[in-house]
């Protein structure tokens, strides 16, 4: 400690290391929280409508004409149980889950971002999905799906968790109505 | 060197001023963090802790780094030069 460039290492270099330590307490701590002390948000979700159609599912170059499906549904959830003091944001959305030859399909319908305890109460009528559904084998079969809310818990410091939610709903993508 | 220059660039600070810098750091550096965690956890707020570290971070480094009088308050009595013969 005898010259300043000393004291500015030395110093420097223990709040580098003080600092390590809280945020590994912070994270710590949040996950023990978000494990023991937290109960389980609530959510219902109700599909309202499912639409397969013949067409090009986006605009744009090189997207083939294939079936797509569009949604609508009813999305009640209180998520505010998961903001804990380490929660920076949530990432909600709703996944279909159908099954397919070699590995089954996982497609986000939905999605929306959560920044305030206040924000975190959804409560949505008749909404329509951002996203459409189009498989690799460009046809849906009636397959049986599986429409889930999942979560992405975003802390300031720390690991990411992901968690299922507890609803899901079960449908059937309809057959194509006309011919193509 | 001109006693500007050692000031600027060496900054040097007596043996006693040393030890007081070095239990400067550790105990305010620690006695912050620790305090800091607690205020955040107990508020539930992470700002709290944020700003907190970072004020008291920065005054720390101000109080340790720079070459303050009351570092200076024992130096070393250097014998006078002994004459050649």
């Amino acid at each position: 400690m005898f010259s300043i460039f000393q004291r500015i290492q030395q110093y420097c270099g223990f709040v580098t290391t003080v600092t390590v330590f809280l945020t590994a307490a912070i994270s710590i701590s949040s996950l023990i929280q978000e494990h023991f002390f937290i109960s389980i948000p609530r959510a219902s979700i109700n599909l309202q409508s499912i639409d397969v159609r013949f067409g090009k599912p986006h605009l744009g170059y090189n997207y083939k004409r294939q079936e797509y499906a569009l949604m609508r549904f009813d999305l009640d959830a209180d998520l505010t149980p998961l903001f804990t003091w380490n929660t920076k944001q949530l990432f909600v959305y709703l996944a279909a889950t159908y099954p397919g030859k070699p590995y089954s399909n996982k497609v986000i319908v939905w999605d929306t971002i959560i920044q305030d305890k206040e924000d975190a109460v959804i409560s949505l009528q008749d909404a329509t999905a951002d996203y459409s559904i189009y498989d690799v084998t460009g046809k849906f079969n009636g397959r049986n799906a599986t429409l889930s809310l999942e979560w992405n818990v975003q802390p300031y410091v720390g690991l990411l968790t992901w968690n299922k939610g507890i609803e899901r709903h079960r449908f059937e993508f309809p057959q194509l109505k006309q011919a193509r | 060197m001109s006693d500007f220059q050692t000031l600027l660039l060496e900054g040097p600070i007596d043996f006693v001023g040393q030890q007081l810098a070095d239990s400067i750091t550790f105990y305010l550096v620690s006695i912050v963090g620790a305090v800091a965690f607690l205020v955040g956890i107990i508020a539930g707020d992470i700002s709290l802790t944020a700003y907190t570290c970072a004020l008291f971070f920065t005054a720390g480094f101000v109080i340790v780094v720079f070459p303050w009088p009351f570092y200076k308050r024992h130096l070393l009595k250097w014998l006078p030069p002994t004459t050649q013969n």
